[in-house]
């Protein structure tokens, strides 16, 4: 294998990552000055890292819920709709589907009404049948027709 | 640390958490509290704002712990947000030009690492603030995978999942990572040998 394909792998190798080839790379680390660096490189992060470490102040939780504390009085009521946004969503949904039926229904007897009313009335169903094109026979008859109704 | 939750499984702490338990949270928060910092204080290098961000971690914590449904570790969840919000301190030091123009040159993964004629040795400088520096100098989702593997010893597939990347993506960022850092730290010729 060359180099360039081991050098991938004895970063694998230095986490303990790596499956397949570890005699491979670790013979070639033996051999290879700049893998070698690699190694010795990660041993230098690792201990510069560990080595500078700091601790946080034993008052820290004290001021998480002092902040939370505010954060809730000065919550903004956008905060408390967007909180209750699922059971929002469902009274809306149902307020729409309310609103529907309700429309349906009355929409539905207007047009029983209209029925109603233009079966009962030969005169608009007259009017309505000419498209307002009438004759004076026309205008007679349907003056008698009232007539005899009223 | 209060004792009562010492002998609770950690689901059973953040159920309690979750169900408005202050005193669980508060096990939660002083259990993760210096790891969250030094998480902190290795990605963003600059100790002045680790309690100020630890802080709100933990505030993201509490407020999305309803979110929390137990699919990875507490402490995964918890990386992924710190990483987050450290990613975010990057973004806006960037944004507000905090960070110098180089060192916002040198944290594009496509830089070339500077390259001085002059070589230097060890004894110019101390050596940890040259890991240092040169740690500092990588792109921030190097270096967060790198810290991941050689501050908290994650293995890969941990890494993947704070970092929501695939196991070859993390594989990968910590090979470039070292080569970066191998590269910068040629010019110090003692260091490596």
């Amino acid at each position: 294998m060359r180099h360039a394909k081991i050098k991938k792998l004895v970063s694998e190798y230095i986490d303990g990552e790596l499956k397949n080839n570890i005699e491979l790379v670790k013979e070639h680390i033996k051999t290879c000055e700049e893998c070698a660096q690699l190694f010795r490189l990660h041993s230098l992060v690792r201990e510069t890292l560990k080595e500078n470490t700091i601790e946080v102040s034993p008052y820290l939780f004290t001021r998480i819920q002092a902040k939370l504390k505010e954060r809730k009085s000065q919550q903004p009521l956008w905060d408390y709709i967007i909180g209750f946004s699922k059971e929002l969503a469902v009274v809306l949904i149902l307020i729409f589907m309310l609103l529907l039926g309700i429309e349906l229904i009355s929409s539905r007897s207007s047009v029983k009404i209209e029925e109603a009313i233009l079966s009962e009335s030969p005169s608009i169903q007259k009017v309505i049948s000419s498209g307002g094109d009438l004759t004076k026979d026309d205008v007679l008859e349907l003056t008698l027709s009232n007539g005899k109704r009223k | 640390m209060n004792k009562q939750f010492e002998t609770l499984d950690e689901v059973e702490i953040v159920q309690l958490a979750k169900d408005g338990d202050e005193k669980a949270f508060e096990f939660i928060v002083k259990k993760y509290q210096n790891k969250v910092a030094n998480l902190i204080f290795k990605i963003i290098g600059d100790a002045s704002i680790v309690e100020d961000l630890t802080q709100e971690v933990f505030l993201r914590v509490i407020e999305s712990l309803k979110e929390y449904k137990f699919g990875s570790a507490l402490y995964t969840w918890i990386y992924r947000i710190t990483v987050n919000i450290c990613i975010d301190e990057i973004r806006r030091r960037q944004r507000s030009r905090a960070y110098s123009l180089s060192d916002v040159l040198s944290q594009n993964p496509k830089a070339e690492p500077s390259h001085s004629h002059v070589e230097k040795t060890v004894e110019q400088k101390e050596m940890r603030e040259i890991i240092e520096e040169a740690i500092s100098k990588l792109p921030p989702e190097y270096k967060t995978a790198l810290i991941l593997r050689e501050f908290e010893d994650l293995p890969y597939e941990e890494i993947a999942r704070v970092l929501k990347i695939r196991v070859g993506t993390v594989k990968s960022r910590i090979f470039r990572a070292r080569k970066l850092l191998a590269e910068h730290l040629k010019e110090y010729k003692d260091l490596l040998k």
